[in-house]
């Protein structure tokens, strides 16, 4: 080995990962060379000491902590992945094929996302986010979801009031809470039209777009589509008051 | 056989997982450069871990699994090609400061122990954030995490030998940022160190080395040839 071949392995030889008749050469050679002797040796003195100045950062508690909440919002959304291997997997598609045929038979079969949206706003889950202005809540789902968040302007009188990271099937989704003037608490749902349908039996054109409405105990749900995504708009309003809620959204 | 595979619980992830979770966030401070940005990576790549747990195979090194995570979130989150890219044109224009340092240890002065003995924890933590991008996580993963060339690979989606490369370069760039500080603070003259002829960031490659070796074995002999024992210390070779 010349100091040139030796030059290479400074590296791999202090990190301990030049082995074998490598490593015997290359102490070889550090016994008869000065140069990559020292060169060796401050390697190795360097990292120790980049090491011993760089310890591991103390991490806050309040990431524990955040990280904890995390996984609860996300162990708490319904419609996760279902865990298939490959070997059962020709079955389970057979499966899904049967349901697909049989679901395609059915005309305005309701779709599940209307009644997750109801659950959630019932629900009252706490929020990820708290701020008054819509601007710092949709920037807060920046990166926490795949697509742009956009906060529907509801009307004037609808302001913002935070957020929470949900998901719809397994894609991660953007929960949006707002409140009216009146102490009405509408919550709008958002998400990737990918991951589920929208499909109601009750639906209305409003300003010449589909809209689909769904109800539960108290509360009244309007959804859309609107570039790639879904909106559900959920709230104890009444049918014609949500109705105006989503036109201005579309606005 | 059931159709459905057991599936992963929130104990099972938070047993594997959560006791890697200080690593996580020491690194990703240290790659972020500030905690805040830290604190949306780790919380990000820990979500991002828990909904792909399946994926994960048990037995296996789950801290370079989840390090392999934290690693493609801040890529394709906080990438800064075009400041890394000044960076590491300044620190190679300049890279002869660190041989000549070199050649100084070499030459007798005790320039080594004037800059490793006089090192500041502030200093090393301000030069490390000045390490381009992917260096700086070849040295992170290598120097402070522990993890072999072939994790390192694997985390970093490259080949070991691109491993081997970014750790050469990381740590002469931090080299020479640290010399530059040492310079700045007196504790090394300027010109205290004479010329090198030492080679700058070479490639690495031990196929071809052993390829050499091999044919050297056949031809007769080992090429110990170089700059020879000069301190008499050493054997003939």
């Amino acid at each position: 080995m010349n100091c040139s071949q030796a030059e290479n392995f400074v590296h791999a030889y202090v990190d301990g990962e030049l082995l074998g008749e490598d490593r015997q050469s290359y102490e070889r050679h550090l016994g008869t060379c000065n140069h990559c002797r020292v060169s060796s040796r401050f390697a190795g003195r360097f990292k120790a000491a980049v090491r011993a100045h760089l310890p591991r950062r103390p991490m806050p508690t309040a990431v524990e902590v955040r990280v904890g909440a995390a996984l609860d919002a996300l162990a708490a959304t319904p419609g996760r992945r279902v865990w298939l291997t490959w070997p059962r997997m020709v079955p389970a598609l057979a499966a899904v094929g049967v349901l697909v045929f049989v679901a395609g038979t059915l005309r305005h079969r309701r779709s599940f996302v209307l009644e997750q949206a109801r659950r959630s706003h019932q629900a009252e889950l706490p929020l990820d986010v708290v701020a008054s202005d819509c601007g710092s809540i949709t920037s807060w789902f920046r990166g926490r979801v795949d697509f742009p968040v956009h906060a529907p302007r509801l009307s004037e009188q609808v302001t913002c009031r935070g957020g929470r990271l949900v998901n719809v099937e397994d894609q991660p989704a953007a929960y949006l809470v707002y409140q009216d003037l009146g102490g009405h608490r509408v919550s709008v749902l958002v998400f990737d039209r990918q991951a589920a349908p929208i499909d109601a039996p009750h639906r209305r054109l409003v300003n010449g777009r589909e809209v689909f409405y769904g109800s539960g105990p108290g509360v009244s749900t309007a959804a859309y589509h609107d570039r790639g995504l879904g909106y559900v708009i959920t709230s104890d309003l009444d049918e014609e008051s949500l109705t105006r809620l989503v036109s201005a959204s579309f606005h | 056989m059931p159709l459905f595979k057991k599936r992963p619980s929130r104990a099972d992830f938070e047993r594997e997982a959560l006791p890697h979770l200080p690593a996580l966030y020491s690194a990703a401070v240290r790659l972020t450069r500030n905690e805040r940005d830290a604190e949306d990576l780790v919380q990000d790549a820990v979500l991002r871990a828990y909904r792909f747990f399946d994926s994960f195979e048990p037995g296996t090194n789950c801290k370079a699994w989840l390090f392999r995570i934290l690693t493609n979130v801040f890529c394709n989150r906080y990438r800064e090609r075009e400041r890394e890219q000044e960076i590491l044109a300044e620190a190679e224009s300049s890279e002869a400061n660190v041989e000549q340092f070199l050649a100084g240890i070499e030459s007798g002065r005790d320039v080594e122990t004037a800059l490793l003995g006089r090192m500041v924890s502030g200093e090393v933590e301000r030069a490390l954030k000045e390490v381009p991008q992917d260096f700086r996580l070849a040295v992170l993963l290598a120097d402070l995490e522990d993890f072999s060339y072939k994790e390192i690979a694997e985390i970093m989606e490259c080949p070991a030998g691109t491993v081997m490369s970014r750790l050469f370069r990381g740590r002469k760039i931090l080299q020479k940022l640290l010399y530059d500080y040492a310079v700045e603070q007196g504790i090394i003259e300027p010109g205290q160190a004479p010329a090198s002829g030492t080679g700058g960031a070479a490639a690495l490659d031990l196929g071809a080395y052993r390829r050499k070796r091999q044919g050297l074995a056949a031809g007769g002999g080992d090429d110990d040839g170089g700059h020879g024992d000069d301190d008499g210390t050493g054997g003939a070779g």
